[in-house]
């Protein structure tokens, strides 16, 4: 299908394809952005189903691949979904784990098996955690010894937590399944460190980094998304949402605050942003409602967007077009990329009458005791590719445009920017 | 991807082998189908199922039958026992996973081949090793079907049976599970038959009843008690493409031979 760029109704330019990568396997999660070789331009590290890690340079050249997939007997390999055996799940992660100036990559594969891969993707070391890897890791110092930590959950019930040579400080054992992004609160109050991760029975988990649990909070559904913090009235708060359908936002001490509820599942998680500049930060998500959603930090709504099919990529904000507002950019399996304007727009309801139909249900009193209208999420430019989108992240190379990363199910990887007109 | 049919006389049908039931089904189900065979403990309908299999492989087609309980020896001892004879058709048991790619490099040429997979045997043999999240009993049953599809050019299968399966794989989410099983078969485009252990008040003809919507067509065995005696009854419920005859009729086997006899709701009045 030709890709097709649509002009926007109120926003200055247009966005289009700057390049196209065809990975020549299926994707299904973003991709991860970093400046592997210290000059300014970003690379694109992503995986594939297939098993493969490819990383391209900012004008969407291949720079190298890494092959993730480990091969299997033959008795084995009739156990498995061969579709789904060697599958990279979640985005990769980069960051310098050796503090030694030089970023690292980090991977989990399906089979179980956390690579950590340099700039050049070389294999420095793996660890087998003995079940899916279907979240992307964190990378915290959470004992505070000056040497990040790496955090790694897994099918197999577990939380890992490894030194960044790879070898395992402890296994923090669940009684479900793990497929969420685990997340790490410093508290502003107390100083404590926490990890925050969520489980397949619903459970939102606090432990220490000396293992003890500090709270444990059912959310009545599975939780694959990471926890995303800000700070709100002076307190720390995080929201996280559920395949339930709510976005639940907590107190450092594991109190539901509020929860915005949508009808559909929320797998990734949300961005906090001040979209509107007041000094009180908006959170913003996608659905399986089909649905982006800025919420305020009391979780008020503050507008909705609706697609055509399932969101499921964490928003981008940025000021795409530099024009000092802020947008939102997200992907949706209706094939299309939506750069939604960040504060929305406000859209009068209909005024019985007042239209010149006079016929209408409704009493003119509702005038005067309700909103004549409500803010509304406002489109700013559509793009539409040949399939369902996986994955958005951002890249911003130096002296040159930002560019929106997108990746596809059929395996492509698109570099798109704004253009003026 | 099978091509749409522009006439119903283009339409290849599949022998169920019963004297009687082809004659109302159109002279069979058609290729392709996904047939449930539904029924109570004892009312042979696995020996049916069988019967098809068989008949196909003295055909020439190849076939697969997988067996998630009953042995291989057990149900191949029944079928002798019922006059079936095994030199027709080139057997071939697979109790080992390690065996199958062997087994099918050596297949007959000459005969069509009737592979049966003792799955149990084959839970038995590697029972010690421990089943981990990404790997399953239903990802067996599928590779194993699209080995012997693609590198067989097996055109039929039955899965013996559906209760067996739901006790191996415990499937987390059944009505999104069961479309993509019922999907794979139709992706490989055979001809299959799975049977569901149907509770004695034949209340429901599958365990989630999707099954139902989700198969072409349902064939129903009773027993029905008359009197001090027991006499098996069988229906076509539903099938998709067909103009069938609905009405129940007695199921005899007789001579090596099943028949579908119209007698009605009570054959023996």
């Amino acid at each position: 299908m030709k890709l097709k760029s649509m002009f926007a109704a109120h926003g200055g330019g247009k966005i289009d394809t700057k390049w196209t990568y065809d990975a020549k396997a299926p994707i299904v999660s973003p991709p991860a952005i970093g400046d592997l070789s210290g000059t300014g331009h970003p690379h694109i590290v992503f995986g594939t189903k297939k098993g493969t890690v490819i990383c391209l340079n900012h004008e969407g050249k291949e720079l190298w691949t890494f092959n993730a997939s480990q091969q299997l007997s033959q008795v084995d390999s009739f156990f498995v979904d061969e579709d789904r055996v060697h599958s990279i799940d979640a985005a990769p992660v980069i960051a310098d784990i050796t503090r030694d100036g030089h970023l690292e990559i980090l991977v989990g594969t399906e089979q179980g098996t956390l690579y950590c891969l340099s700039a050049n993707g070389r294999m420095l070391w793996s660890h087998d955690c003995g079940g899916s890897i279907k979240a992307s890791v964190t990378v915290d110092d959470i004992n505070s010894d000056g040497h990040p930590e790496i955090l790694v959950t897994s099918t197999n019930n577990k939380l890992t937590i490894l030194r960044s040579t790879g070898e395992k400080i402890f296994e923090f054992m669940e009684d479900a399944a793990l497929e969420s992004v685990p997340g790490v609160l410093k508290s502003k109050k107390t100083g404590r460190t926490m990890i925050v991760f969520g489980n397949n029975n619903g459970e939102l988990i606090a432990i220490t980094p000396g293992q003890e649990i500090i709270w444990r909070v059912p959310l009545e559904s599975k939780i694959t998304s990471a926890p995303t913090f800000f700070t709100a009235d002076e307190e720390d708060r995080m929201v996280i949402g559920t395949h339930a359908g709510d976005l639940v936002c907590l107190s450092e001490h594991g109190e539901i605050v509020w929860t915005f509820n949508t009808e559909g599942s929320i797998y990734n998680a949300a961005t906090v942003a001040d979209l509107n500049k007041d000094n009180d930060p908006e959170i913003v998500f996608s659905s399986c409602d089909n649905t982006v959603y800025a919420v305020s930090s009391q979780g008020k709504r503050v507008w909705s967007y609706e697609t055509n099919f399932w969101v499921t990529t964490t928003p981008i904000v940025t000021d795409l077009d530099k024009d000092g507002h802020l947008e939102v950019v997200v992907g949706s399996y209706d094939h299309n990329l939506y750069v939604l304007d960040g504060t929305g727009t406000y859209v009068f309801d209909y005024v019985p009458g007042l239209s010149g139909i006079v016929n209408q249900a409704g009493h003119y009193s509702n005038i005067l005791t309700s909103d004549p209208g409500e803010q509304t999420g406002k489109k700013i430019w559509q793009y539409m590719v040949d399939s369902i989108i996986v994955g958005c992240a951002l890249l911003e190379p130096e002296n040159e445009k930002q560019l929106i990363i997108i990746t596809t199910k059929n395996g492509k990887v698109h570099g798109i920017s704004h253009e003026e007109d | 991807m099978a091509e749409l049919v522009r006439d119903k006389h283009e339409i290849r049908r599949i022998k169920t082998y019963v004297n009687g039931l082809d004659e109302n089904l159109q002279g069979g189900i058609p290729e392709g189908h996904i047939t449930l065979i539904s029924g109570a403990a004892g009312t042979m309908k696995s020996s049916l199922a069988f019967n098809i299999l068989f008949h196909e492989a003295i055909n020439g087609k190849n076939a697969l039958y997988i067996s998630l309980e009953q042995s291989a020896e057990s149900l191949v001892t029944h079928m002798i026992n019922l006059d079936y004879d095994f030199s027709k058709v080139d057997l071939v048991v697979i109790k080992d996973l390690s065996e199958l790619q062997g087994r099918i490099q050596q297949m007959s040429r000459d005969k069509g081949s009737m592979f049966i997979i003792d799955v149990g045997a084959i839970r038995k043999e590697i029972r010690d090793i421990t089943l981990d999240n990404n790997k399953s009993w239903l990802n067996v049953i599928k590779n194993v079907v699209k080995k012997i599809t693609l590198e067989a050019g097996a055109k039929l299968i039955v899965l013996d049976s559906l209760s067996a399966l739901y006790v191996l794989t415990r499937l987390e989410n059944p009505r999104i599970e069961l479309f993509m099983i019922f999907e794979f078969l139709r992706d490989l485009e055979l001809t299959s038959f799975v049977i569901s252990e149907m509770p004695l008040d034949g209340s429901k003809f599958s365990e989630y009843e999707i099954e139902d919507f989700l198969s072409d067509g349902i064939i129903v065995i009773k027993l029905t008690p008359f009197r001090r005696q027991v006499v098996r009854e069988i229906s076509v419920v539903k099938m998709r493409a067909t103009a069938c005859n609905n009405d129940i009729f007695s199921l005899e086997f007789k001579n090596g031979q099943f028949y579908a006899l119209y007698g009605g709701q009570n054959p023996l009045l």
